[in-house]
């Protein structure tokens, strides 16, 4: 069976690791591609080298997004994804430590469809992670990515 | 006013001019201003004041030079409104300027506290994070002392994240525009409960409140939280095996209406209350009463900015009675 992709655009490792955790002990369904920049965010989605093959970097069903990453940054990830043909209907939830209001707001004026906050234990983040699986891999209805 | 300033007028146009006449122009000018007059008064005065020289007989030659000093007296007697408006110009511009810096002051420190909850908020997140990980992961490879140890790291990572938690919120309640509104307090009150209702059934406390409450001149935002600061301290601050009872009600006196929170906890001592409204006064060592001393600086910090007064009476072992006045709209909700 097809495995879904999760894309997760995170550039600080501890966090990556922990999140690879959480998904290796909800036991999903689903397979966690990792890119740590946005640059390189950009190149996975729009199928450029070195993420040219789908087989091994699938289109994602879902964008998990941190906002403070170095270069180009989350917010500038969102506007430029909103704006490709096709790509733009992609399920993006932003995942941030930041509680600002001026972020938040301004991820959703950009087209987040989602603004979670770290948690700070790992049975929430476990939680955390099985929901997003529950919500929207398995309730949501997904778009059609292809461009028309 | 218009006497003195006729009688001048008159010295300097018929006593043929002259230095000291004319400054007689300038003090009067000076009087009208410091009398707070201002400048279409000073222009009546030298009218009426010259239509009374002029209602003497006059030949066309005299009035032509009466009309000419008089004028010289005018501009002189102007100077005080002059100088008095370049001053407030030069006020008005320090405080364009001091306001401009402010702005600064306060874009930085928005910038610093969003950055202090990304940046010292993330390792703390990954100690507490790891640390747990290792106790899962590896639960059966570590004895009772190395469990814990780690216990401990993430016990301290979580006081350290409160603590800066209290730090922000106490920036945020600080720099935020309140605006003010009539807010019901039993409606505050309700809502609050309703959050803190976990916690309360925890710590076995019990809470009566008793009505009616008055609408109050305040923010709700702030209300909320000075409410929660205030029964979170009187939940903390118990002897050990005690169960926290708190009552809230409300009264008046005069315009404000007064909220009070008692309790029958662990209570201040006369010369510990002046400075508990202040950040970071702790009283207690942390290890038995966890915090960051930042609760009641919150508390006063939001009051204040809504226009109130807080205040506390207690006794040590007596409990604390806190109270917390505000501008009443209403009697009832």
């Amino acid at each position: 069976m097809a495995y879904d992709t999760i894309l997760l655009v995170e550039d600080n490792h501890n966090d990556v690791l922990l999140m690879e955790r959480a998904f290796r002990k909800a036991a999903l369904c689903a397979e966690l591609q990792v890119v740590e920049v946005g640059e390189a965010a950009v190149a996975y989605l729009s199928g450029q080298e070195p993420y040219g093959d789908r087989e091994r970097h699938p289109l994602p069903v879902l964008i998990l997004l941190d906002l403070k990453l170095l270069g180009m940054s989350g917010f500038e990830v969102l506007a430029w994804l909103r704006a490709q043909p096709g790509l733009k209907r992609m399920p993006v939830v932003v995942l941030t430590s930041s509680k600002e209001a001026a972020d938040i707001n301004r991820a959703y004026e950009l087209g987040a469809n989602s603004y979670l906050v770290k948690p700070a234990l790992v049975d929430a983040l476990l939680d955390m992670v099985k929901t997003l699986d529950r919500y929207w891999l398995g309730l949501n209805q997904r778009p059609d990515l292809t461009p028309r | 006013m218009q006497k003195q300033y006729t009688a001048a007028l008159r010295d300097y146009v018929e006593g043929g001019g002259g230095e000291a006449a004319l400054i007689r122009g300038y003090e009067v000018g000076h009087k009208a201003v410091a009398d707070g007059l201002g400048l279409l008064e000073l222009v009546t005065f030298y009218q009426e004041g010259l239509a009374t020289i002029l209602s003497g007989t006059l030949g066309p030659e005299e009035r032509g030079r009466v009309v000419q000093a008089a004028g010289e007296f005018f501009l002189e007697s102007l100077g005080p409104f002059e100088m008095t408006y370049r001053g407030v110009q030069w006020a008005h511009n320090m405080l364009v300027q001091v306001n401009e810096k402010l702005r600064e002051i306060n874009a930085d420190l928005e910038a610093f506290s969003s950055t202090i909850s990304h940046d010292l908020r993330a390792p703390l997140r990954h100690m507490q994070g790891f640390a747990q990980a290792l106790m899962e992961d590896y639960t059966d490879q570590l004895d009772s002392v190395a469990k814990d140890y780690v216990r401990r790291i993430v016990t301290a990572s979580q006081r350290m994240d409160a603590l800066i938690q209290d730090l922000l919120a106490y920036s945020r309640i600080s720099r935020a525009d309140v605006e003010l509104g009539p807010v019901s307090w039993g409606s505050v009150i309700e809502e609050i409960l309703a959050q803190m209702d976990s916690e309360v059934r925890d710590r076995g406390a019990s809470v009566s409140i008793q009505r009616p409450f008055p609408r109050v001149l305040g923010h709700r935002p702030a209300l909320q939280q000075v409410l929660t600061n205030l029964l979170t301290n009187a939940m903390k601050f118990v002897a050990r095996g005690v169960k926290p009872e708190i009552r809230i009600w409300a009264d008046a006196e005069g315009d404000w209406a007064r909220l009070w929170v008692e309790d029958n906890g662990i209570g201040i001592a006369p010369e510990q209350q002046g400075t508990i409204f202040e950040p970071f006064q702790r009283l207690h060592d942390s290890e038995s009463y966890p915090g960051s001393g930042v609760g009641l600086g919150i508390v006063a910090k939001a009051v204040a900015k809504m226009g109130g007064r807080v205040g506390v009476e207690s006794f040590p072992g007596k409990g604390s009675k806190f109270r917390v006045e505000l501008k009443k709209v209403s009697d009832e909700d």
